[in-house]
């Protein structure tokens, strides 16, 4: 399939190296079309896997008459069958996102915002799913579901999606438990979640029972961490004014003074977040911004794909 | 206040800590960030940590400052307050130096008075543009200057001759001629003015003070000389020698002893009068007085002195353990009666007076009065009265004189000036006359209540009684609490008319008649009493009741009494006593005092028909003898006054606040000596240190 995109953040020189790759996914899922991924669906086509024991009702074109004439049993045969993946990426649009797109105050210029890097992998992520013979949706999540594009396959969805992609624009909002729920319940079929967030939110409990929701249902929920190298640690200086990226107003401080329990304090928050997303029965990965997105995005294939 | 208080222009400094901690604030640098929250959570515990710090390193740094500056100004509270001798501003200063007894009480082996001295000498130290006056409060200011003065040579000789005297404080006097001082010559004048009080400000004399006198830009120190603890006196406050006279075999001696300590005293004093002496102990109650008396015979006629002295006295005032005394054993009292009626007609009103003056026998003098009664009631006849009658009667009784001659009303004034009581039976019209020219003579010394005219013609008084009587006051009180009921049936006829004088005495008339006319007056001169009995007793009912004797006789008393020859006085007082002596001059008059130095004892002048001692100042405590030949004709007991015996000080509150009269008054303390308080700068650079030392203290606390 030939990209129709014109997104700045489709590089497909860079992503070259990354098209033989898939994205996979570890469980049986559900899809729309015949495709590489195990569906959930044990039918008559595929590949025989086993036998079972006839019970009333089945479908008797499945019954296995030269076992039956043998043994006088009855047994079916069972047919693994293949299908493409259905693959929604959701992206957090809040403030928070923002943050790094003033490299002239990180620490870390080589370090992009974490909306672009967001935006770099989305829209990697999104090329390589549908060169798969997949299907990608997008969500944008903010305080409520800005955008959504349900999974499909065609280049002109995936376009679509590189571009909204490329046009998104953060919200000053902490909150994202609502638009996941909107998002839950938009969506009828299983599928796999992809979210680039950095669980800076208020909600944070609420957004992971959302996440439940989806895991409830049977989806694959994948959560990409994203966490910038300068959150990890205030940058030196005596006098700072912080500014909120979601609207909560200005603090004075001295990084200095409190550099020690900030960094504690943010390595409890990421210990917390991959315990709530364990917990939630969620696949937890973080990514740290200072990586290149293609690095990045190809270990992450790599172990998806076992 | 201040020894530099052009340093205190550096206390603006103090605002730079303040301005520092803001100024050195770092200029934030603004910063998006995600992880705000994260960032407050930790603020929030480290903020009240950050504010403490703040807040101790500020208040530290800036009293650091403030201490500093004061330690650079060199403050110096209390005296240095008010006058500083060490600046150069012009000044008038004015140092009130009290001299009165009080002063003379030992602490410590040392009197106040040394104490005082030495404190006023500090005022006193040369300074250009320092004008500065000494003035000895004692019963009257005596200022060395008429005016302030540089020439500090002579106020300190003046202030090394000085000594205590036996006199009282007069404060208000005091404290006016040295307001009068400080007066600003006109409204130019705008040098500072001070006024010093060294004093021990006695409860006694200070508690009368006013310094509203004082203008309100006068700064007034109070240097006290007081102990810390309060000093223990024994002090005679008074004495008299009583009930001496021909009639009555022995008399009495009475002393009051004043305690003034904190613990009751069995006293003992020896008292000597004449070739008589007497030991009179007792227990004495702290904080009170208390009267000793003894019997004391005197058998001879006429002056006698002498002293009560408490016997091994330990206390701080020596000065008032001795008190002078001077006492007359005087014959039988003789009474004048002026009268025109004749001894023989009975009953008339001269009779009833008689009978109730001499009760035993009636007299005749060689005024030709027929009488048979005893020698002390001498009847005469206005027109034969001579200035001896006059001057041998202890009282002067007038009834039915008729028409007085003016030289007789002169002779009879000349003898009230000298202590002569006179009664007056105001009975007949002329007796109008007579009261009337005998006021005139008298002038202001006599201020009668009411004055008397004769009835209206045709208007014939009689039945007359008594609607109006101050049963509390002599003579009435002597009647108990019967004399309402035996003054109901007095009836009186006769007398005169009167009507009040305006701003006169209403109290003297002490009983009034249903008409409203004064029945009688008893009222006082200045050196003697004088009584009206507006009635005639020879028509009256009241000689035939039984009241009548005590009434006459408590009446009598009560003019007697009120005789005012002045046997005391207080040194530092003027004096001026009529001497009880007829016929003589001053020149054939001599005065003995109880030394023979060069004190003085005043002088005696002819004045007025009689002999006046006078003496502006009264001197030395002791007893004084006016002598004519070997004779003794007057004695008078010179004393200090007895309010300078109670030595406990006014407090400084009580000086500062309620008797200051919103004027500033700074007290200082005896024993506060200005060297120990010149160095409260070095206190205030240990407290700048320790501030300095108390940030280092905070930022290793608060280190992060």
């Amino acid at each position: 399939m030939i990209s129709q995109s014109r997104s700045q953040f489709l590089d497909l020189a860079s992503l070259a190296a990354l098209e033989q790759k898939r994205f996979t996914t570890r469980r049986r899922i559900e899809g729309s079309y015949s495709g590489r991924h195990l569906s959930r669906v044990q039918g008559g086509a595929g590949e025989f896997v086993d036998y079972r024991e006839y019970t009333g009702g089945e479908d008797l074109r499945r019954l296995d008459w030269k076992v039956f004439a043998r043994t006088g049993k009855a047994f079916v045969r069972l047919f693994q069958d293949e299908t493409n993946l259905l693959c929604t990426i959701a992206i957090d649009a809040s403030g928070s996102m923002r943050f790094g797109e003033d490299a002239a105050l990180a620490s870390s210029t080589a370090a992009k915002s974490k909306l672009e890097y967001a935006q770099w992998t989305a829209t990697a992520l999104s090329h390589i799913i549908s060169r798969g013979q997949d299907q990608v949706g997008l969500a944008v999540l903010g305080s409520e579901l800005k955008d959504w594009l349900a999974p499909g396959g065609t280049a002109t969805h995936v376009a679509r999606i590189q571009e909204i992609v490329e046009q998104l624009k953060t919200q000053p909002t902490t909150q994202m438990a609502g638009s996941l729920r909107e998002l839950f319940e938009r969506s009828p079929r299983r599928g796999v979640l992809l979210i680039l967030s950095d669980l800076l939110m208020d909600d944070l409990q609420e957004t992971f029972a959302a996440l439940r929701l989806f895991r409830h249902r049977g989806w694959e929920v994948v959560i990409l961490h994203l966490v910038h190298p300068d959150e990890e640690r205030l940058p030196p200086g005596v006098a700072f004014r912080l500014r909120g990226l979601e609207g909560e107003g200005d603090v004075d401080c001295s990084p200095a003074e409190i550099a020690t329990q900030y960094e504690a304090r943010f390595a409890a928050f990421l210990t917390m977040a991959r315990q709530l997303a364990l917990g939630a029965g969620c696949d937890y990965r973080m990514v740290s911004t200072a990586i290149p997105y293609l690095h990045t995005l190809g270990e992450f294939l790599i172990e998806r794909a076992g | 206040m201040f020894l530099n208080p052009w340093a205190l222009l550096f206390l603006v400094a103090v605002g730079v800590p303040v301005a520092v901690h803001f100024l050195t604030r770092p200029k934030p640098v603004v910063l998006p960030i995600s992880t705000l929250k994260f960032v407050r959570e930790v603020i929030q515990q480290r903020r009240a940590r950050h504010w403490l710090r703040d807040l101790l390193l500020l208040l530290l740094r800036t009293s650091a400052v403030m201490l500093i500056v004061f330690a650079v100004s060199r403050p110096r509270p209390g005296m240095q307050q008010t006058v500083s001798n060490d600046d150069d501003a012009d000044t008038v200063r004015v140092v009130v130096l009290d001299s009165s007894l009080s002063l003379s009480a030992i602490d410590g082996g040392t009197a106040l008075f040394e104490k005082a001295r030495a404190a006023a000498a500090e005022q006193l130290r040369y300074r250009p543009n320092l004008r500065a006056n000494l003035v000895f409060a004692g019963a009257k200011p005596r200022p060395v200057f008429d005016q302030p003065s540089q020439n500090f040579d002579a106020l300190r000789d003046e202030l090394a001759r000085a000594k205590s005297l036996p006199e009282n404080l007069d404060v208000l006097r005091a404290l006016t001629m040295a307001a009068e001082m400080l007066a600003p010559r006109d409204p130019s004048d705008q040098r500072r003015r001070e006024l010093v009080i060294v004093s021990d400000f006695q409860r006694a004399n200070w508690a009368q003070a006013d310094f509203s006198v004082v203008s309100k830009e006068t700064r007034i120190m109070l240097e006290s000389v007081t102990p810390q603890s309060p000093l223990a006196n024994l002090a005679i406050a008074g004495g008299r020698v009583i009930g001496h006279t021909a009639e009555q075999a022995g008399g009495r001696v009475e002393v009051d002893v004043g305690n003034w300590s904190s613990a009751a005293q069995t006293v003992t004093v020896e008292v000597q009068v004449g070739d008589a002496t007497r030991r009179l102990s007792g227990e004495c109650p702290a904080g009170r007085q208390t009267t000793l008396s003894e019997e004391l015979a005197l058998s001879d006629f006429g002056w006698h002195i002498g002293s009560a002295r408490i016997v091994s006295a330990m206390d701080a005032l020596t000065a008032d353990d001795e008190l002078a005394l001077a006492v007359e054993v005087r014959p039988r009292p003789s009474f004048l009666l002026i009268t025109r009626q004749a001894s023989t007609l009975r009953p008339s009103s001269s009779h009833y007076l008689e009978c109730v003056l001499a009760p035993e026998a009636v007299t005749n003098n060689k005024g030709g009065t027929s009488g048979s009664g005893s020698p002390q009631v001498i009847r005469s006849t206005a027109d034969k009265l001579d200035a001896e009658l006059l001057a041998q009667a202890d009282l002067i009784v007038i009834d039915h004189p008729g028409t007085i001659n003016e030289q007789t009303v002169k002779n009879i004034a000349g003898a009230m000036r000298r202590g002569k009581p006179v009664w007056y039976v105001a009975a007949e019209p002329a007796d109008a006359t007579t009261l009337q020219r005998l006021g005139a003579e008298l002038g202001r010394s006599l201020r009668m209540p009411v004055a008397f005219q004769p009835a209206p013609q045709g208007e014939w008084r009689r039945n007359l009684f008594l609607t109006s009587v101050k049963y509390d006051a002599k003579p009435f009180s002597s009647l108990g609490e019967s004399a309402a009921t035996l003054i109901r049936d007095w009836r009186f006829s006769g007398g005169l008319v009167s009507r009040p004088v305006p701003d006169a005495i209403s109290d003297d008339v002490l009983a009034t008649f249903n008409d409203g006319t004064a029945c009688l007056v008893v009222t006082a001169t200045d050196t003697s009493s004088f009584a009206v009995l507006n009635a005639d007793l020879g028509t009256s009912n009241l000689p035939s009741h039984a009241a009548f004797v005590p009434l006459v006789e408590e009446l009598m008393q009560q003019l007697t009494e009120r005789r005012s020859l002045t046997t005391t006085a207080h040194c530092g007082q003027s004096l001026l006593v009529r001497l009880p002596v007829s016929g003589t001059s001053a020149s054939s008059l001599e005065i003995i005092g109880p030394s023979n130095g060069d004190a003085g004892s005043g002088e005696l002048i002819d004045e007025g028909g009689g002999v006046n001692w006078r003496w502006p100042v009264v001197g030395v405590p002791g007893s004084y003898r006016v002598q004519q030949g070997n004779q003794t004709v007057f004695a008078l007991a010179v004393s200090a006054p007895s309010e300078e015996s109670q030595l406990d000080p006014l407090s400084a509150d009580v000086l500062q606040n309620r008797l200051a009269a919103n004027n500033t008054v700074f007290y200082r303390p005896a024993g506060d000596s200005e060297q120990p308080r010149d160095t409260l700068w070095t206190w205030l650079t240990v407290g700048c240190l320790i501030c300095l030392l108390g940030e280092l203290g905070t930022l290793l606390v608060f280190r992060t």
